[in-house]
């Protein structure tokens, strides 16, 4: 039996000259492409390799609000969530959307006071936040320990497959007339003071603007085409269970994920992140560390995850784990996105230093970077997100 | 039918069929050696699997022996008495 294969996008040379080139085919790049296209705008999507072979295919698929703390990333966060529902309906169902919500448990009183105030303050925010005693928490998760003491229920907490869901962008953004050229390295930019030409492995492609979507490797990027950004590779951890029947409702961490989050220290920091999917195994994480580009995996690492999402769904101890992989988040010095104009080459753009939520926080990227470039108000106030900040926090501005 | 060679042998039940292997096969090796090339369907399409790689790395393999589900038929060996059936290729079923 013979399979009947698309024709392979991204298979021809990049085009002479491109109004926008998009650097990246992750999702933040294929949100990028897409919302560009569909404002009528002409875009190259170049990949040093290929579709979703970076950071995409490295994490789970988080559109979280809840890990938010108050802020202008909470606010970026709300909107990109109602934008991935938007994208949700268009694409019917191909990328495996779930509005599940989110449970965040604390594992003792203290947690759980710590946990009320945040939700409490976030909730002044916009966002919806339940908050559960015990009962209520084992009527949210039947199969969570009986030991904890309650947490909060985010019900705009979403779950997609992210590589599905760049693809679908990635096609879509091709239906409306991008071009996807793959296997093209960027190599270095043309112009003086304001970029005119991306030079690729493939090729010279003529830009009227650009835009870095290339994830952990932005910087680099950024520096090979003449720029400045300060983005560092953090690395993750995810095991992956056999197929299990739906035992686990929502995405269910910790409370300390906050504090994993916002942490600056370059050891290994594990908080437990425990999902299922709707292929029916359960991931589960997390773990940060600044341990640069190292593929291999930490035993400890994987070993100090699997013992917390134990605590919190002991039937666990009884399920295979199939597989680990790991991933790189690209990771700003102040935990915020950096989104807009680099400081000195005119005409490039940042759409970066999402951390662990650039999947969530993808389609408002591409909102504010489609804004920018058209010299548009967005929805969502882009000055938080300006890569001038970084700039002037290191005195270089 | 049985797939029985000089040496001693085990007896076991694949789907309720009484069969027999050589002592100290695989599940895998067993059900092979009675002409059986799948036991699980996939759970989307419900193709046939069996035997993929061998070597307990792709998961095709799966089976369900007496009260484990989802077990790789490669990496186990027969047991006498062992009660095997197709596998529902999902594992740890007893939630509640």
């Amino acid at each position: 039996m013979t399979v009947a294969l698309p024709p392979a996008r991204g298979a021809e040379d990049p085009p002479a000259a491109a109004e926008i080139v998009v650097i990246g085919a992750g999702l933040v790049g294929a949100a990028c492409a897409h919302a560009l296209a569909t404002a009528g705008r002409g875009v190259c999507v170049i990949d040093r390799a290929g579709p979703v072979a970076g950071t995409t295919a490295g994490g789970e698929g988080n559109i979280l609000v809840s890990d938010k703390v108050p802020g202008p990333e909470a606010g970026l966060a709300l909107r990109s969530a109602r934008l991935w529902r938007e994208l949700a309906d268009r694409a019917e169902g191909r990328f495996e959307f779930e509005q599940k919500g989110g449970v965040v448990v604390a594992h003792d009183d203290e947690q759980l006071t710590a946990l009320r105030a945040l939700a409490r303050a976030q909730r002044d925010g916009g966002v919806d936040a339940e908050l559960l005693d015990g009962p209520g928490l084992r009527a949210a998760e039947p199969h969570i320990s009986p030991g904890l003491p309650g947490g909060v229920f985010y019900p705009q907490d979403c779950q997609v497959q992210p590589m599905l869901a760049a693809s679908w962008l990635l096609a879509e953004a091709s239906r409306l007339g991008a071009h996807l050229a793959w296997g093209a390295d960027v190599l270095a930019g043309e112009g003086h003071d304001r970029i005119t030409a991306v030079q690729t492995s493939r090729g010279r492609i003529a830009a009227g603007a650009v835009v870095n979507a290339a994830g952990p490797w932005s910087g680099l990027v950024a520096e090979r085409l003449g720029g400045r950004l300060p983005i560092r590779p953090r690395r993750g951890h995810i095991l992956v269970t056999e197929p299990l029947p739906p035992l686990i409702r929502h995405k269910v961490y910790e409370s300390d994920y906050v504090t994993t989050v916002m942490s600056d220290s370059d050891d290994a920091a594990c908080s437990a992140v425990v999902e299922g999917t709707r292929a029916g195994t359960v991931l589960i994480g997390s773990s940060r560390e600044f341990a640069g580009f190292d593929r291999r995996p930490s035993l400890p690492v994987l070993t100090a995850m699997a013992a917390r999402a134990t605590a919190i769904f002991p039937f666990l101890t009884g399920v295979r784990v199939l597989r680990s992989y790991v991933g790189f988040r690209p990771a700003s010095p102040d935990h915020l996105p950096v989104i807009g104009a680099d400081t000195t080459v005119a005409g490039l753009y940042h759409a970066s230093g999402h951390e662990g939520a650039g999947i969530g926080l993808a389609p408002a990227t591409a909102e504010l970077v489609t804004a920018l470039l058209a010299g548009s108000t967005p929805p969502v106030d882009p000055a938080p997100f300006a890569p001038a900040r970084l700039a002037a926090a290191e005195g270089l501005a | 039918m049985s797939a029985s060679g000089p040496g001693p042998t085990v007896s076991f039940r694949y789907d309720g069929a009484a069969l027999t292997a050589p002592a100290g096969s695989t599940i895998a090796a067993a059900l092979i050696g009675n002409g059986i090339l799948s036991w699980r369907m996939t759970r989307r399409r419900g193709e046939p699997r069996g035997l993929f790689c061998g070597i307990g790395q792709c998961q095709d393999c799966l089976v369900d022996v007496n009260e484990s589900p989802a077990l790789r038929a490669c990496q186990v060996f027969v047991r006498d008495g062992d009660d095997i059936a197709a596998s529902r290729s999902v594992g740890w079923r007893d939630a509640d």
